[in-house]
């Protein structure tokens, strides 16, 4: 997306209109939804788009680094918005422009639709207001933008400079937290909604077409954020107990703010990774093992631990289905090589045949009552195996 | 084993050196927990929110559950910050049962192929031209052809439109998957043997 904005930002800068328009097109609903949530006027959001974007083709070559291009629109939106507010706080027209039959009845009906919109959205403010304010500030701005700025994750990630994934995290942790709040939500989607059915009949013949058409909008955008936010938090809470690699959906808050941590990692710095494999399982009779295997260092010293020919190495091991089979009898625990056989619907002489090949890796041993045991992380590497396989045939399943 | 390999990838980043602290967590389970082991490895105070994540994904699960997967995160630049989460808390036959000996031999193989690994290595940085490829792989080009192919195949790479080899799926997290298991495992077997 960065680049499809470079390489408009590059052809209107030679002059291109029509890319500009382009970049017009592509942004210009985002900034007007920013723009109205500033303002909460339609129209003077309308304008702010034009001005913004008219100050975009003035200075855009004084735009040091065109992939920042979304961060620097939303501050020159941001700034338009906030010099309107601080000059049209009350917003005055000349008298002698004015008909003077109609100042009574608009004064009036002004009055009235704006009481009205104002209890309305300063009831849905005061409720977003309280929801927002039980979410982290890195959370809560995900949020704000995702639902009243209307961005997508990607462009979320693309504004602040995180990533895609850290964005989509950070909703779902704002989501599970929101979660708790869904009766409180339905309360005041409720108390909306009567407010719509009654409001007509009070300021009936008191406002103009002009003031309900907007106030309408404005009701049923902030409804429809609402009703978004709840089937959104209906979503998650139907999720299985499954963490969906893709989706980072995890119904287990514990783990899942482990999981988001960890996906925080400090890998602010250049060149850096954290990585590793985790994890904990419990099988018959009452024995649970875990796993960590967690590096937090340099990329270049991490991808240096295995070289190439050690790393075809330790997957040849893999190639040899038996050998598989053989580890995933053993997550159960030690087992004789006829049980094994038995179990893997296989020979003993090819049970021995892998079990050798085990054995030559320090990944199994024999005990002194010949049963056959997993050794260091055999089970684990099974497991990881299992992990990647899993998401691979997720990916190759779809597209093939 | 753990801790000399630590020592050996930190003495190559004296900055690392200097904040480095190898934790082998304690004892978390007892009684009928059987713990594996722990190691965490690089510049990670034990109390450290990252460290107590760590611990808290690896609590058991219960009876015949599990809870397993890989994590974590990389940047080769400040442009490029990348996050991987991969993780399942299941009954552990359901789990296991999602992928088959053939399936998990099939993935194996691809990584029994040198040119792909040395690709992937490379891809790693982010894109790159074939020519770059083999450049810093010191391999020829058709051979990294034939490597891009095997991945394109796999869905593991795709060819952008100026024809650049992009990382795909999660290409990278099973490369990063198998420099772990393979560090641990080069570990075991060299102290065992």
């Amino acid at each position: 997306m960065k680049s499809d904005d470079v390489k408009l930002i590059q052809r209107i800068l030679n002059g291109d209109q029509n890319a500009f328009a382009s970049l017009v097109r592509k942004y210009q609903q985002q900034i007007h939804t920013f723009a109205w949530r500033k303002t909460g006027d339609f129209q003077i959001a309308e304008d702010i788009v034009q001005e913004t974007f008219l100050q975009v083709y003035q200075k855009l070559d004084t735009l040091e680094d065109p992939m920042q291009f979304t961060k620097w629109l939303h501050q020159i939106a941001n700034r338009r918005c906030i010099a309107w507010l601080r000059k049209n706080r009350v917003q005055t027209e000349p008298l002698e422009e004015t008909d003077i039959s109609e100042i009574e009845t608009e004064a009036y009906s002004q009055y009235v639709a704006t009481e009205h919109a104002k209890t309305t959205a300063d009831a849905q403010r005061d409720l977003v207001e309280k929801l927002l304010a039980k979410l982290k500030a890195r959370d809560r701005e995900v949020i704000t933008l995702h639902y009243f700025e209307e961005m997508s994750s990607p462009e979320i990630g693309e504004f602040l400079g995180v990533s895609e994934n850290t964005i989509k995290s950070r909703l779902h942790r704002a989501r599970q937290q929101l979660k708790k709040y869904e009766s409180m939500i339905q309360e005041a989607l409720d108390r909306t909604t009567e407010r719509r059915q009654h409001s007509p009949e009070q300021t009936k013949g008191e406002t103009n077409m002009a003031d309900e058409v907007k106030i309408e909008a404005r009701l049923k955008e902030l409804q429809r954020q609402i009703a978004n936010l709840q089937e959104e938090i209906k979503v998650v809470a139907a999720e299985s107990d499954v963490f969906h690699a893709d989706d980072m959906q995890f119904h287990d808050p514990e783990r899942s703010e482990a999981l988001q941590t960890i996906c925080h990692l400090p890998v602010d710095a250049e060149r850096q990774i954290s990585w590793g494999y985790l994890g904990a399982y419990g099988t018959p009779p009452n024995k649970t093992k875990s796993r960590i295997a967690f590096w937090s260092t340099n990329i270049d010293s991490f991808l240096s631990k295995a070289p190439d020919a050690d790393l075809v190495n330790f997957a040849s091991l893999f190639t040899n289905p038996v050998v598989v089979a053989v580890l995933r009898q053993l997550v159960e625990g030690k087992k004789s090589v006829a049980d094994l056989a038995q179990a893997c619907n296989t020979s003993e002489s090819e049970i021995e045949t892998a079990v050798a090949l085990l054995m030559d890796e320090t990944l199994v041993e024999r005990t002194a009552d010949n049963f056959i045991k997993p050794k260091n992380d055999a089970v684990s590497f099974l497991l990881n195996f299992v992990s990647m396989t899993i998401v691979h045939l997720g990916h190759i399943r779809p597209e093939n | 084993m753990f801790l000399e390999n630590s020592k050996r990838g930190l003495l190559a980043h004296p900055i690392t050196l200097c904040f480095a602290v190898t934790v082998t967590i304690g004892l978390l389970f007892v009684g009928t927990n059987t713990l594996i082991g722990n190691e965490v490895y690089g510049p990670m105070d034990p109390q450290s929110e990252e460290s107590l994540a760590l611990n808290t994904l690896s609590q058991p699960s219960g009876e015949r559950q599990i809870a397993w997967g890989y994590v974590g995160a990389y940047s080769v630049s400040p442009a490029q910050k990348k996050s991987r989460i991969a993780f399942w808390k299941d009954n552990i036959d359901n789990f296991l049962s999602n992928a088959s000996d053939a399936e998990i031999a099939n993935l194996a193989t691809l990584f029994t192929n040198p040119t792909v690994v040395a690709v992937l290595r490379q891809l790693v940085e982010g894109r790159k031209s074939v020519t770059d490829l083999a450049k810093e792989a010191g391999i020829p080009e058709s051979e990294v052809e034939g490597a891009v192919e095997t991945l394109m195949k796999a869905t593991l790479v795709v060819r952008t439109e100026d024809n650049l080899i992009t990382p795909h799926n999660d290409a990278i997290s099973f490369f990063l998957n198998f420099v772990s298991m393979t560090t641990v495992h080069l570990g075991h077997t060299k102290s065992d043997r």
